[in-house]
């Protein structure tokens, strides 16, 4: 907050459009992985209980033949770039889908744009491998192909799939565990 | 969905606990606010949960809003961030309630710093100076609205708040101020933490001011000299260790020491000095039946009134130079276990034990006490992914004691009852002649007290349906018990008063204060109906509720409760005085953005007496009807806003209340109306206060603040004790 530069002027009419829109009922979805996600999968990493500290190396799949995944591995790229979430200093690593067998990182965040087919792929991958796969898509999560979906998009809310969790050798904090959305 | 129910039901039974293993945590709510975007809590159900998804009414300050106040004491905060009625009679001395029933010493709201009381059981009060907390280390205040005994236990009976410290192993709080103000003040705060790695952290914090009451003619109110120095002393220390993988060790010491004038139920004030000590111990385990919690603490309270007599005619065994001295302790022990079956259900149950003495006053041969075993559950069930129920229950049984001299019969005027300062007084020729001729009877044997053991049920139930991703509808039930306060176990006091004979006359008589082992329990039932909405737009949030609320057998904590004369002889003490209700709703608005924030709250409440207390002012009204249906204001209206441009800080802090009657302050009629002194009702006028703040950040470590309080007049008048008058503070504060 200190940091903000906002004029006075330019602000108010902000607020007050907001507020109408607060009174209307708005929500907009968004179609990229936007900062927030990055940071809110990045905390979810606080959560494990065998909690990260220092340098994180954070796995980017995506599938090179689609463009939507792409550019969607391109922002999380930059984003993870620039974001320190705690002791956690990350360090992205794409990866495309036909590598996954060098996957080998304790975070892997899913790329928008990927197929059902290759969820599958994926959820075989880190089997056993102690990553936690991270989306923003929630499908992820409730089709067991991901350990956990975060969506930002209105409330903050948390989807964790019990079953991948453990399949992958995942376990996060009981706290943390009353607090989300258990599949 | 009934069909759900049964399911669920039968799983319990057959499916058992699902083991849970991992590393102890206790909550870290620093890390879980960041993650969510809004506070998260335990105390709604004992389960973590986000402040959006609890089955109950609840507001949550953060340690931000916190750090924007103007008001420099926690009921300060209250006043300018929530919709709470805050009685501010003088420096350090407040009261504070939830939808109305505000009195001196009110008992129905109990006070947390950490799941540990500091409420404080002798009057059932709250002394809010001496919580031994510096603000800059509170993570969060947590207030419930409404009843959540099932939870917290007796006395959480319209309301709970419960203060949460930064935690010793996970926050980090290094900090320093110093604050001068009007009126004399004088204040200092320092916080430090120091980390063993990441297995232990300390927390040690003290603070403490000089100053002045706030009201100028405090003197001229009351023929009693009150005291002109407030003051407040405090230090606290928290550790907290990681032992094991799946153990985490806490560890708490509190002292705290200040003076103020505090007012007296009957609305008259003295002057007090109250010392608080505290040791508590905790513990956290992640077992294979789930999260086990543990606490014992230890509460020691001692108070000091100056019982300078104001009241001409009137003896008791006090006297000019004299002192009323309480001495309480509590000893609590606390186990939960808390689990989760699957992934939609979760469980708690947890067992303590109380035990709660002081001695009696103002005598001290008296012991007075009493013992509690309770046992609780909760159960929480996602029944769907838009539908959470949850359901807490609780058992209490208490069992009085009470030990020392007590003879059920004419009480001698021995030294074994002494009246160590009667005969210095004027009239003690004509104390002696009536105690003599019209000895007091103390009604009641220790066996009357300790045969009245106390059973109670407390309930909250609450259905919560996020019917969208936007809106959550809650509709909950709260069942809370406020038991008597120990001073109504430990009454014991011989007095010489006038009292009224009827067509103006009075003569003097003597009085007992005692206590009454036939008092009921308070009943506290609240019924709600609320609904919010959440909007990205900078983190806005409405929400709307309805409230009704039902008190059975309101008691002795209150003023006016008195027996009859019987003969020449007046029996003091408390009585069940009847039921009241209220019904009212509540509008609120909060959000911010990266510069902007900014927040109102407004409650509209109607009270409704069905008393069956029968006092009469000398114009033949009927003073307690106006005690609870006129002392809350309908129209309660708080809002705030602040603005960051650069490394200034802006904010703004509005109230107002429309007006509510209070009994009028009269020395000559020391208990308004107790011993036949002119009673009438004090209308405290419509009034609106504003606070504001202005911060400049110097450098990430260093800032300058002005704090205004009430700048608006001179002076407000905020109770019937006098006008509180305009305050500024400037603060210098560093980091390091």
């Amino acid at each position: 907050m200190k940091n903000c530069r906002m004029g006075i002027m330019g602000t108010a009419p902000r607020i007050i459009v907001a507020m109408l829109l607060t009174l209307a009922g708005s929500g907009t979805v968004r179609a990229e992985t936007t900062a927030k996600d990055v940071q809110l999968m990045l905390e979810a990493e606080s959560f494990l209980t065998s909690k990260p500290t220092g340098s994180l190396s954070v796995a980017v799949l995506f599938n090179p033949a689609v463009p939507e995944s792409v550019k969607d591995a391109e922002v999380i790229r930059s984003l993870l770039a620039t974001i320190k979430a705690g002791p956690i200093s990350p360090v992205a690593k794409p990866i495309e889908l036909s590598q996954l067998a060098t996957l080998d990182g304790p975070a892997a965040i899913v790329t928008r744009g990927i197929s059902a087919g290759e969820f599958d792929a994926i959820s075989a991958a880190v089997k056993a491998r102690k990553v936690l796969t991270l989306s923003t898509d929630p499908a992820c999560a409730r089709a067991g192909k991901c350990v956990m979906s975060i969506v930002s998009d209105l409330k903050v809310a948390v989807l964790y799939n019990v079953a991948a969790g453990q399949s992958s050798g995942i376990e996060i904090i009981p706290t943390f565990r009353m607090l989300i959305t258990e599949l | 969905m009934f069909k759900n129910y049964l399911l669920a039901t039968a799983g319990f039974l057959t499916i058992g606990t699902l083991a849970l293993t991992a590393d102890a945590q206790s909550v870290d709510y620093g890390s879980l606010e960041q993650m969510f975007g809004e506070p998260v809590t335990t105390s709604a159900t004992g389960k973590p949960q986000r402040v959006s998804d609890v089955p109950m009414a609840m507001t949550i300050i953060t340690a931000e809003q916190i750090k924007r106040t103007a008001a420099v004491d926690i009921p300060g905060i209250l006043q300018e961030y929530t919709d709470l009625d805050v009685l501010d009679f003088t420096r350090g001395d407040s009261d504070v309630s939830v939808r109305g029933y505000d009195t001196t010493m009110e008992p129905r709201l109990l006070v947390l710093v950490n799941g540990r009381q500091v409420y404080v059981d002798y009057f059932g009060l709250t002394n809010w100076d001496a919580i031994p907390v510096e603000l800059a280390e509170i993570r969060q205040i947590e207030v419930v609205k409404g009843p959540n005994t099932a939870l917290f236990g007796f006395n959480a009976a319209a309301g709970v708040v419960n203060i949460i410290t930064m935690s010793p192993l996970y926050d980090t709080v290094n900090e320093a101020s110093v604050r001068i103000g009007s009126q004399g003040y004088k204040e200092v705060s320092a916080v430090g933490t120091a980390h063993l790695g990441d297995k232990l952290g300390v927390r040690l914090s003290a603070g403490g001011y000089n100053a002045n009451p706030f009201n100028d003619n405090l003197t001229n109110l009351l023929t009693a000299p009150l005291t002109q120095d407030p003051f407040r002393r405090a230090v606290n220390l928290d550790v907290l260790g990681q032992v094991t993988e799946d153990i985490q060790v806490g560890f708490e010491a509190s002292h705290s020491l200040v003076a103020q004038n505090q007012w007296m139920l009957a609305y008259f004030a003295r002057p007090n000095q109250l010392r608080s000590d505290s040791l508590k111990a905790s513990f956290s385990a992640d077992t294979g039946l789930g999260m086990i919690d543990g606490q014992v603490y230890k509460n020691i309270v001692t108070t000091s009134y100056d019982m300078v007599d104001a009241v001409p005619g009137v003896v008791s065994d006090l006297a000019v130079g004299d002192k009323l001295s309480t001495r309480e302790s509590v000893t609590s022990a606390k186990l939960q276990d808390l689990f989760k079956i699957g992934a939609d259900h979760t469980i708690r149950v947890a067992g303590e034990y109380r035990y709660n003495t002081m001695n009696s006053v103002p005598i001290e041969d008296v012991q007075a006490g009493y013992t509690v075993y309770s046992g609780s559950a909760m159960w929480d069930w996602t029944a769907t992914p838009q539908i959470d129920l949850n359901n807490a229950v609780r058992f209490d049984h208490l069992e009085p004691e009470r030990s020392g001299p007590s003879v059920n019969g004419p009480i001698p005027i021995t030294n074994n009852i002494p009246f160590p300062t009667l005969n210095a007084l004027t009239n003690a020729g004509l104390a002696n002649a009536l105690l003599t001729t019209n000895p007091v009877t103390w009604p009641y044997t220790n066996a009357d007290f300790n045969n009245h053991a106390i059973d109670e049920v407390s309930v909250n139930s609450g259905l919560v349906f996020k019917a969208t991703n936007l809106d959550t509808i809650r509709l909950s039930y709260g069942r809370g018990i406020q038991v008597p306060p120990l001073v109504d176990y430990a009454w014991y006091e011989p007095l010489i008063r006038p009292v009224p004979l009827g067509g103006g006359a009075t003569a003097s008589v003597p009085v007992l204060l005692n206590g009454n082992p036939t008092l009921t329990p308070t009943i506290v039932s609240n019924y709600e109906l609320g609904y919010t909405r959440d909007a990205q737009p900078l983190s806005s949030k409405l929400s709307a509720s309805v409230f009704y609320d039902t008190y059975k057998s309101l008691s002795s904590a209150d003023p006016f409760a008195y027996r009859a004369v019987t003969g020449n002889q007046t029996l003091l003490e408390g009585q069940n005085i009847g039921d009241s209700s209220s019904v009212g709703f509540e509008l609120g608005v909060d959000g911010h953005s990266d510069s902007w924030r900014w927040g109102a709250s407004y409650r509209f409440e109607s009270i409704y007496d069905n008393l069956n207390f029968t006092q009469y002012d000398q114009n033949g009204n009927l003073t307690f009807d106006m005690f609870y249906k006129g002392a809350a204001p309908h129209n309660l209206l708080t809002m705030h806003g602040g603005y960051t441009y650069r490394d200034w800080d802006f904010d703004l802090f509005g109230r107002y209340s429309s007006p509510f009657s209070l009994p009028n302050p009269n020395p000559q009629a020391e208990g308004y109306g107790l011993f036949g002194g002119t009673f009438s009702k004090y209308t405290v006028p419509a009034y609106v206060t504003l606070d504001a703040r202005i911060a400049y950040n110097v450098t990430d470590w260093a800032w300058v603040a002005i704090n205004l309080v009430n700048f608006q007049s001179n002076s407000t008048q905020f109770t019937n004790a006098p006008p509180v008058e305009r305050q500024g503070y400037l603060t210098v504060g560093v980091k390091f």
